[in-house]
């Protein structure tokens, strides 16, 4: 596995799907929304959009990883027959798969805290250093559901619509959970769908934290409830989408 | 170079193992839906033996091959390699094989994707020799997905035969090798061979067949219809042929000659496929037919082959 994983890292490093849209794309984004709205006035007790947008996108990018690294590849190598061939090295595939995704969450971190470090030097956000810690790294655990999901996708596509449905269903999800949009702004209604999304409530454990408050454990049952689906997903799947036509 | 090929001995202690036979499919078939691919094929192949696996499109070749491999599992039937299941024999790195479809990893270069494939096998070949032997030095820097055919065919040997496997699978090798590759290929596959390794290939080259086989089976629609060495194969179905000119040819039926199997008409040139070249001429001779320019040659693989299709074919 240590290997798949060395590989597998090498890919994700060289791959423009990650560089550009998982790290470049939520630091551009961060520096335009808190320029733009970053600094206005905000209630007592809520967030400033300084660090409220910081959250959002750190989350967004951190989500993108885990697709990247997974969905378009495993769609890309059911179809032109890579499959085949890692069914003739001596790993195992579940090996394969989870190698995968630990890879798919690594290299979200760097991705989320290098949103951390353009709020820090851009726009001077400071947090005593427990919460930067505990922020970091529950938000980081928060998206782990989404390389499940991202083997979902890869299974439930092929090579030629698995960039545009990821990528879709990455943006909607998003919007809908109030990554794009602040969830104040956000129509009841929507946010009311947006709540029991991955999106948000992985986006809400950093929220939380950032003003100083726990988590709600509401939060984390969402998380959990995603992430147990997608590997049930998964496991169902599995034998059908590994096996050669 | 023979020396690179060291048996392997990570099994050594497992003596049984070695003891076992390197292939056992015991009336093995696998339909697709209505496709019967293959059909209740028996096949034992020994320790290193070298075999050649052939058959028109579609015979089975593939199939046969990917069930060896566990890729597929036979509709019925059981197989064995070195005495245990084909996943197994995977996981031990007993077999190395090139899979006729099957496209590379995106964003890895050649050196890289060697490291990785040594890495994860007990045993595997050193990595200057190993792209020594698959001509990779040239290409080690290239990413995977922007090789050519032939280069990335070179890459799927290299990676078939970087654990050092007992047994080599090999589907349609060759088939995107220029003609230097492919030579250097089988001079490899040689060696690899000497060093008491079994090899299984399927091709279409009959040349191939029969430079570097020690035995052949031929396949046809799933059943195995030829089983030998080349040389049996030549003396049990092998005919001759019987070249000449003939200007009253079309007044003929050559077929009623005895021993003829068949045979093309071209203008004026006749081929006739016998199975009994002396009677056959014999008839020739006392029958009204004028000839000239006769040559009789002795059937090489290829003839063979198509006089089984074409048995098959008529059946
Ligand atoms: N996945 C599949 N689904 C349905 N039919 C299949 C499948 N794979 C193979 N077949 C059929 O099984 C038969 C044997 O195919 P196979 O690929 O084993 O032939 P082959 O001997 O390797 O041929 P070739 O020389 O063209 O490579 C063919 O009739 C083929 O159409
Ligand atoms: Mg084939």
């Amino acid at each position: 596995m240590k290997e798949y994983i060395r590989l597998e890292s090498l890919r994700t490093v060289r791959d423009p799907l990650y560089s550009t849209i998982a790290v470049i794309a939520p630091i551009g984004f961060y520096l335009l929304f808190a320029g733009l709205f970053g600094s206005s006035p905000h209630e007592p007790g809520t967030l400033s959009g300084n660090i409220e947008i910081m959250v959002s996108m750190a989350v967004f990018g951190g989500i993108w990883s885990c697709l990247v690294a997974t969905s378009p590849r495993i769609a890309f190598e059911r179809s032109n027959g890579w499959t085949k061939h890692l069914q003739l090295l001596p790993i195992p595939l579940r090996s394969i798969l989870i190698g995968r995704m630990i890879v798919a969450i690594v290299f979200a971190l760097p991705a989320m805290i290098l949103v951390y470090l353009t709020a820090v030097i851009a726009h001077g956000v400071s947090l005593p250093a427990h919460l930067w810690i505990a922020m970091a790294l529950l938000m980081w655990i928060g998206v782990w559901p989404f390389a499940i999901l991202g083997v979902v996708l890869g299974y439930l596509t092929n090579s030629e619509a698995s960039f545009g449905v990821t990528f879709g269903i990455y943006q909607v999800i998003s919007a809908l959970g109030g990554l794009w949009v602040p969830p104040a702004i956000l129509p009841e209604s929507i946010l009311r769908i947006g709540k029991l999304l991955p999106t948000y409530q992985a986006a809400n454990l950093g929220w939380h934290i950032a003003n100083n408050q726990f988590p709600t454990w509401y939060s984390a049952w969402i998380l959990l409830m995603w992430a147990v689906i997608f590997a049930i997903i998964v496991i169902l799947m599995a034998p059908k989408a590994t096996k050669i036509q | 170079m023979s020396d690179v090929f060291v048996a392997s001995d990570h099994f050594a202690h497992a003596s049984k193992i070695l003891q076992e036979d390197a292939v056992t499919m015991s009336n093995i078939s696998k339909s697709f839906g209505a496709t019967q691919a293959v059909d209740g094929l028996q096949l034992t192949i020994k320790r290193g033996e070298t075999v050649a696996l052939l058959g028109p499109n579609g015979a089975g070749k593939t199939t046969t091959i990917n069930m060896l491999l566990g890729l597929l599992s036979p509709s019925s039937g059981s197989i064995q390699i070195f005495g245990i299941e084909p996943k197994k024999a995977i996981q031990h790195s007993l077999v190395g094989a090139m899979l006729q479809e099957g496209k590379m990893i995106q964003g890895i270069r050649v050196g890289e994707f060697l490291d990785f494939i040594r890495n994860i096998h007990p045993t595997p070949l050193e990595k200057s020799a190993l792209m020594d032997i698959a001509g990779l030095h040239e290409i080690a820097n290239r990413r995977l997905d922007r090789l050519s055919g032939g280069q990335s065919q070179r890459v799927k040997f290299a990676m078939a035969i970087a654990g050092n496997p007992d047994l080599l699978l090999l589907d349609e090798p060759t088939s995107a090798m220029d003609v230097e590759s492919r030579r250097e290929f089988w001079t490899s596959m040689r060696s690899y061979a000497d060093a008491g390794h079994t090899i299984l290939f399927a091709t279409h080259y009959l040349e191939e067949a029969e430079a570097f086989a020690s035995r052949v089976v031929i396949i046809h629609s799933g059943r195995i219809a030829i089983d030998g060495t080349i040389q049996d194969i030549q003396q049990q179905y092998g005919g001759k042929q019987m070249i000449f000119t003939s200007s009253d040819a079309s007044d003929f039926d050559f077929t009623q000659f005895p021993g003829v199997q068949r045979y093309e008409k071209q203008n004026q040139r006749i081929t006739l496929h016998t199975t009994d070249a002396d009677s056959t001429i014999q008839a020739l001779i006392t029958s009204r037919c004028s000839w000239q320019d006769i040559t009789i040659t002795k059937g090489n693989l290829e003839n063979i082959f198509l006089s089984l299709i074409h048995k098959g074919a008529a059946q």
